[in-house]
């Protein structure tokens, strides 16, 4: 198995493929293209899409890539009823929000956009076995009502916009919520154990428990 | 719902307010209306009217009264129906 971490230039999202024998499971599909290039490359066969939740920068690519290859999306059924809306996928805010960060008004205006719902959706806790590995799904709202930890084999973790190596979540997003950060998802990461291999949706991964080391 | 009522209902449900308290405000002036609070201003603005305003314009609607004269002036909402 392979996992390839893929970013997006434009919001410096981390997208990632776990492939088995030319097969690949898309782990947010994210922006630019960014995972079309690559699959196209390397010849890989997608065979499912993951989402973390369902936020642009996350999502911006995922009509196309789901077009191009054919294969479900998976998802919590909050996310998948959330990308249906600007409002709620948060494009509608996409050039605000990149002002915000860098300082800069950028010189064309981003798309809003809407995706279709997820094939697969869950509540709470869902479980996907593929090609002698095993997924874990478990619902983690607080940055979003729609976010989800992913635990490949249970030794990754795909945390979406939870467990970035430098920043603490953002919880003030429209749709964001303190308590259920504080009171779900807290103790979810918390029971995460050492020596699990964090794959966040921005920056570097880390090794639980060994975060100075990041790479 | 008339232009001048949908744009009121995006500052009073954004910052919970009431009508009355909506003259006079200002970007900063009260705790709600912070950056995070004027994205989601901006945004239910612009989805009540249809639009996608210019950056330039998201940043100069920093009081109650400018945002009807921009929103008039550049993007045709007419506020007297
Ligand atoms: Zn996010």
């Amino acid at each position: 198995m392979n996992i390839t971490k893929l970013t997006s230039v434009k919001t410096i999202c981390n997208s990632y493929l776990i492939e088995e024998d030319g097969f690949v499971v898309i782990i947010d599909p994210g922006q630019d293209g960014v995972v079309e290039a690559e699959i196209d490359s390397k010849g890989y066969q997608p065979e499912y899409i993951l989402l973390t939740h369902e936020h642009f920068d996350h999502v911006q690519d995922l009509e196309a890539v789901r077009e191009k290859y054919g294969v479900p999306v998976i998802a919590s059924r909050t996310c998948s009823e959330r990308l249906g809306d600007p409002r709620t996928n948060l494009s509608i805010i996409e050039d605000i929000l990149s002002y915000y960060k860098t300082g800069v008004v950028s010189e064309e205006k981003s798309p809003r956009f809407v995706c279709r719902e997820a094939e697969i959706t869950y509540e709470g806790e869902y479980d996907l076995v593929w090609r002698g590995h095993s997924f874990t799904f478990i619902e983690a709202p607080g940055h979003s009502p729609g976010c989800v930890l992913i635990t490949l084999d249970g030794e990754y973790c795909f945390t979406g916009d939870y467990m970035l190596s430098n920043e603490e979540p953002t919880l003030r997003l429209r749709g964001g919520n303190e308590a259920d950060y504080r009171n779900i998802t807290v103790p979810i990461l918390e029971m995460i154990p050492d020596g699990t291999k964090i794959c966040p949706g921005h920056g570097v991964s880390y090794t639980k428990g060994h975060e100075t080391e990041a790479e | 719902m008339t232009n001048l009522e949908q744009y009121n209902r995006a500052f009073m449900l954004n910052f919970r307010l009431k009508e009355e308290d909506l003259p006079g405000l200002e970007y900063m002036g009260i705790i709600q209306w912070d950056s995070v609070g004027h994205m989601d201003l901006i945004a239910d603005i612009e989805s009540a009217y249809g639009i996608q305003m210019d950056m330039k314009d998201v940043l100069d609607l920093s009081t109650y009264e400018k945002g009807l004269k921009i929103l008039s002036e550049k993007y045709g909402v007419n506020f007297d129906e």
